[in-house]
């Protein structure tokens, strides 16, 4: 085995336009103790589509949580489109309105009906009037394929639906980035076909994403970087290619193994 | 006793808990400020060396300190305000904020108690509060049992019974306590029981009833009282070790422990037999009431309203521990009943071992509410002139002493005893919950 | 959430979805029901026997007692039970606040039945208007008991008012569900004017009746002009504060101006005083419940230690002590130009602050309820603080407290007895003043007059707890 050869640079971005829309640099992130992700050095260029896969407790999950500042970082700077992620309530509120996130557990606000789920955030904080939210609305679950469901309760629909409609929720805002969260993982088997072919078109229409996913299948068709993550660290960066043909770590190899 | 504390100094005590838990209060928060200030100049250090320094106004950590002064000092601002009305004001009436009067003579007297009018203030204090404990010292496991009862007859499979106990959950749910107490004490006991020259005398004599008091059987002491005691004291630990090595006995050969009865066996032998050798140390005592109904000696004696009190509260309070019950069995997992039923565990054992665990752990957080609704509902008391707390407070209010400390003080021993209380159901409930798991 | 996606009108005892047609071994005969529920086993049989024969001691006892009582002494004092020593020529002052009251809750609860009944109807559920046979099984005791009480009275128009607001209550309620849909949207309003219009009826109006009326006419205009678009420029935004304001202020002058003479409420008392301090306290402690809940879980050590004090001290100490603390304490702080207030003022006060730390407790736990991925999704959404609160954990929590809520307000109601403490002439309390008068003193009256405080208070309690349980089945079925 020779180390050498393994790349674990995430700095070199692939495919999209090639311009840089997030940059982390030597973050750290510790929970008391707990080291959870250690000097991180990441770019992301638009338009390109990042997979990030990893064993559980890997940290993959606090870092897309640090880029929306769901978490606080501790140490480094994390710049999402130019914007500095500090404590500066501005930028905060600014990187929150560009950047959309979707959740393993879909977390649609169950009081409020699917229309009202999509329109709230652009009607609250980008005050588009409400007959012109409405209509984005329609337009965004046309996309995602559940028109008739607009006036359904997130209770009423099943897993899959619910996470197309909190894709379609994120879009409302006309983000710039999408992080995806284990969009998957919490879906019976048959419904991950569905949320994979939404976040499919979604790449192909251009918008950058982080996929946080053990899709492998989805990696390999529409991701031009996979990341592998272990132990709070960047282990290995590739191609789908590349992982699939030769992982070089031999962390890489066995956690291929175990979920292929 | 080496150190000698009156009744002044107990209530001067409660004062120093109050400041005491002011003082650590305020030292607290300032503390944590303190540690967030530090913290707020050491990111900003920070941000400024890494240039990501946000401005003063919208920087997250300096709006958080900023928000916690703006509120404390208007918080003091609030108090300091109302000091100075509440000084202005009673400058005016000409009201000393001291608490010397604990020492001047209370001027008043309470039934069935040896103080007298020349007692201090401090003295007819513990006197109430003592009056408040010995109703929830004896209030609070009568209504355990009975909500007990009344929460299992609720799912009794017997339909007069459980409609019985839902009808009397319903009943007194819904009424207020006070108007229970008030209806037990004039509308059943002042006027089902005759007058103390006309007193029923059941059993021989040995219960006394009349709308006054009721007297019942005590126990008292003869010679040797005090060596029998400390035999029964040694019966109860040999009792407790009996039971460890039935237990053991059990484990060991899987042959049936029958502890209780081994060991309460054990006690009662051990105890007749002291009795005996120490020639007889104890005899019951006999209520005795003068023909004319003022004078009564002997037994134990109960005024009326403090019958009334703990009655009507039981009743109430029950109701309450009634459905705790209920719902804590209830919400007993069905899973949990199905796998002891596939285990062939017998109803009893059902109930014992896996039901009545986990239906415990349930209702002991309400539990230790309810008990603590109890012990506040004995101010009650105040309507039908039993002298607990509130009673005493209010009658020393009449009789020109500083109110607004009297009420400070009453509002303190309450708080204490609920500090106390809620301090013991959460140590038990943590028991509980860490042997659960 | 999906209260609405079962029958919003649903008002069986049964669970949902009760197969209508039942097992073939359902029907028991008469013999069988007694077998399988009173006499299954030997045990069982001997609780039958006795607790029946103790039943029908006690209920012989009873309709024994009750058919020897004489009520005279309720006829007699039957208005210091119900309104305290409200002077005679006022009268029509309460009439017209009992009417007032029931077409808020009339018209109110008629437009929210039928908004839920819309959106079931939107989502495909099934959902059926209320039938008049439904509203009365649930309402029974309520209207029961008020012609229990208004049966006492020497002339009948107690007993007129009483059938005028129920079928005013039908009625209104009727309008609240065929009334227009911009009516219906602002229900909430037109009852919160009504409850308004009905404490100025008694009251008379005042510089506070002024702010009052002017604060609600505020939330209104707001919320009018917030219901369009958001406000996108910053003319706009000025205009959507400073309209309300205005509209706010001159509410303010025209009831500060009217001069309608009122009354006071030094002579309320009885039933009457008992409903109003209750409804009162809550609506004190509900906003104060929030704000104290909201800063006990904040991240802030000053607020949340604050909160914490607060919250603990009063719920750690009986309402009768808070009740003399009003009288002996609160006065006291008061700036020394002011005159004390009332007895009932002083308590009102006091029982508003006791409810919110208690309703704080309750709402603690529907926010700890709530998930936190809600926060985190909201926050994503780049929500700020303010509005994640106020249009997401908020109402979920609150929704989800409802029950309990209903729960405290039944204590709260039956926690007036203690105003005696606080010198209120309460509902309770008449009943120590029927037996003090000449006539009936010393007669051992108490229990009648006890029975009677007894059926007051336990008909609108048990009314009030089985509609919280119908809402927490709802909302258990719901999720």
């Amino acid at each position: 085995m020779s180390t050498a050869t393994v790349n674990s640079d995430a700095t070199q971005i692939q495919g999209g336009t090639g311009e840089v829309m997030i940059e982390v640099e030597a973050m750290d992130k510790y929970f008391g103790d707990f080291h959870a992700l250690k000097s991180i050095d990441m770019k992301v260029g638009k338009q390109e589509v990042v997979v990030v896969i990893g064993p559980s407790g890997s940290g993959k999950s606090t870092l897309i949580r640090c880029i929306n500042r769901l978490e606080r970082h501790d140490r480094g700077r994390i710049i999402v489109d130019g914007i500095e992620l500090s404590d500066d309530v501005r930028n905060i509120q600014e990187i929150r309105r560009e950047t959309g996130m979707v959740f393993q557990s879909f977390n649609l606000f169950p009081h409020l009906t699917v229309l009202e789920n999509i329109t709230l955030a652009p009607r609250n904080v980008r005050k588009v009037p409400k007959a012109e939210a409405e209509a984005h609305a329609m337009e965004l679950l046309e996309r995602v394929k559940i028109p008739q469901q607009a006036n359904k309760y997130p209770g009423q629909m099943s897993g899959g639906q619910q996470q197309r409609v909190a894709i379609a929720r994120t879009l409302a805002m006309r983000p710039k980035v999408v992080l995806f969260d284990e969009p998957t993982s919490a879906l019976d088997p048959e419904m991950v076909k569905e949320v994979l072919d939404t976040m499919q078109d979604l790449a192909n229409d251009g918008m950058t994403m982080i996929c946080v996913t053990h899709e492998m299948g989805f990696a390999r068709e529409v991701a031009d970087r996979v990341v592998f993550m272990a132990d709070g660290a960047i282990v290995e960066v590739g191609s789908p290619e590349h992982f699939f043909t030769n992982p070089q770590e031999d962390r890489t190899k066995l956690f291929l193994s175990q979920i292929l | 006793m080496l150190l000698a504390i009156d009744d002044t100094d107990m209530v001067i005590g409660l004062l120093w808990l109050l400041g005491i838990g002011i003082v650590a209060t305020i030292g607290y928060v300032l503390v944590r400020l303190t540690r967030q200030i530090v913290s707020v100049f050491r990111q900003r250090r920070y941000d400024r060396a890494t240039g990501q320094l946000a401005p003063l106004w919208r920087d997250s950590k300096v709006i958080a300190v900023v928000a916690q002064i703006v509120f404390g000092l208007v918080t003091v601002a609030l108090v300091w305000f109302l000091w100075n009305n509440f000084t202005t004001r009673t400058d005016r009436i000409g009201l000393k904020l001291n608490f010397d009067f604990l020492d001047q003579p209370a001027g008043i007297t309470i039934a069935d108690n040896p103080l007298t009018p020349a007692d201090t203030v401090a003295e007819a204090l513990v006197a109430g509060f003592t009056n408040t404990i010995r109703a929830i010292i004896v209030g609070i496991p009568l209504a355990l049992v009975l909500g007990t009862l009344i929460g299992i007859a609720r799912l009794s499979s017997n339909w007069l019974l459980s409609k019985l106990a839902t009808a009397y959950v319903e009943f007194f749910r819904n009424i207020p306590p006070l108007v229970v107490i008030i209806f037990v004490w004039s509308g059943v006991y002042l006027t089902s029981f005759p007058r103390p020259t006309e007193s029923w005398r059941p059993a021989g004599g040995w219960l006394v009833f009349n709308n006054g008091r009721f007297g019942f059987p005590s126990v008292a002491g003869l010679d040797n009282f005090g060596s029998f005691r400390l035999v029964l004291l040694l019966a109860l630990a040999v009792a407790v070790g009996v039971a460890i090595w039935r237990t053991r006995v059990n484990i060991a050969t899987g042959a049936p422990h029958h502890r209780i009865a081994w060991a309460s066996g054990s006690f009662v032998v051990i105890g007749a037999i002291a009795f005996v050798v120490l020639g007889g140390p104890a005899e019951f005592s006999k209520p005795l009431l003068s023909e004319n109904g003022r004078e009564f000696s002997g037994g134990i004696w109960m005024q009326m309203p403090y019958a009334a009190l703990v009655s009507g509260l039981v009743l109430y309070t029950a109701s309450h521990i009634a459905e705790i019950v209920r719902g804590s069995i209830q919400a007993v997992d069905r899973g949990q009943v199905e796998a002891s039923e596939a285990l062939a565990l017998s109803g009893f054992q059902r109930y014992r071992f896996v039901i009545l665990p986990q239906a415990m752990r349930i209702a002991f957080p309400p539990l230790i509410n309810q008990f603590l609704n109890f012990s506040k509902n004995t101010s009650l008391a105040l309507a039908i002139g039993f002298a607990e707390t509130t009673s005493i407070i209010q009658n020393l209010n009449g009789q020109s002493l500083p109110a607004p400390q009297l009420t400070l003080l009453l509002m303190l021993m309450y708080l204490l005893l609920s500090l106390v209380l809620s301090l013991i159901g959460n140590f038990i409930n943590r028991r509980l919950q860490i042997v659960g798991r | 959430m999906a209260e609405q996606q079962i029958n919003p009108n649903f008002l069986g005892e049964e669970p949902l979805g009760a197969p209508t047609i039942r097992p073939p071994h359902s029907k028991l005969s008469a013999g069988e029901w007694l077998k399988t529920n009173l006499f299954n086993s030997r045990l069982n049989s001997i609780i039958t026997v006795v607790v029946g024969a103790l039943l029908f001691w006690c209920g012989y006892l009873f309709v024994r007692w009750i058919i020897d009582i004489d009520f005279t002494i309720i006829r007699d004092t039957l208005r210091v039970f119900m309104i305290g020593s409200f002077p005679d020529d006022e009268l029509w002052r309460l009439w017209g606040q009992a009417y007032l009251l029931v077409l808020a809750i009339g018209f109110g609860s008629g437009a929210h039945a039928r908004r839920n009944h819309d959106q079931a109807l939107l989502q495909g559920v099934a959902s059926d208007e209320q039938s008049l046979w439904s509203l009365a099984r649930r309402y029974w005791p309520i209207i029961a008991v008020l012609v229990f009480f208004a049966s006492f009275a020497k002339t009948f128009s107690p007993m007129l008012l009483v059938i005028t607001s129920v079928l005013l209550a039908v009625a209104t309620r009727w309008l609240g569900w065929v009334a227009p849909a911009a009516l219906r949207l602002r229900a909430g309003f037109i009852a919160a004017a009504a409850v308004i219009a009905s404490m100025l009826v008694v009251a008379g109006t005042s510089k506070f009746g002024g702010v009052v009326v002017g604060l609600l006419l505020f939330a209104w205009a707001a919320t009018e002009l917030r219901r369009g678009d958001p406000a996108t420029s910053r003319a706009q935004q000025a205009v959507r504060w400073l309209v309300p304001l205005a509209v706010g202020i001159v509410a303010y002058l025209v009831i500060a101006a009217i001069g309608f003479e009122g009354f006071g409420w030094k002579d309320w008392g009885g039933f009457h005083v008992s409903v109003f301090t209750a409804v009162a306290g809550i609506a004190i402690g509900l906003p104060g419940g929030v704000l104290l809940a909201l800063g006990r879980r904040s991240d802030l050590p000053v607020v949340k230690t604050a909160s914490v004090i607060f919250i603990e001290f009063v719920r750690g100490v009986p309402l009768i002590s808070l009740l003399i603390f009003s009288i002996v304490f609160l006065p006291l702080f008061l700036p020394p130009a002011w005159e004390t207030p009332t007895q009932l003022t002083l308590a009102i006060v006091v029982i508003g602050g006791f409810s919110a730390a208690y309703i704080a407790e309750i709402v603690r736990g529907g926010l700890q309820a709530v998930a936190k991925g809600q926060t985190e999704a909201a926050q994503a959404l780049g929500l700020s603080p303010g509005a994640m609160q106020r249009l997401i954990v908020l109402p979920q929590a609150l929704r989800a407290v409802i029950p309990a809520m209903v729960g405290q307000f039944i204590s709260l109601f039956k926690d007036t007895s203690l105003l005696f403490a606080a010198g209120v002439l309460e509902f309770l309390g008449a009943s120590t003043i029927a037996n003090n008068q000449p006539q009936f003193l010393g007669k051992g009256l108490a229990p009648v007059t006890l029975l009677f405080v007894a059926i007051g208070y336990w008909a609108f309690s048990y009314t009030m707890s089985r509609e919280s349980r119908l809402l927490e089945r709802r909302l258990d079925t719901g999720r």
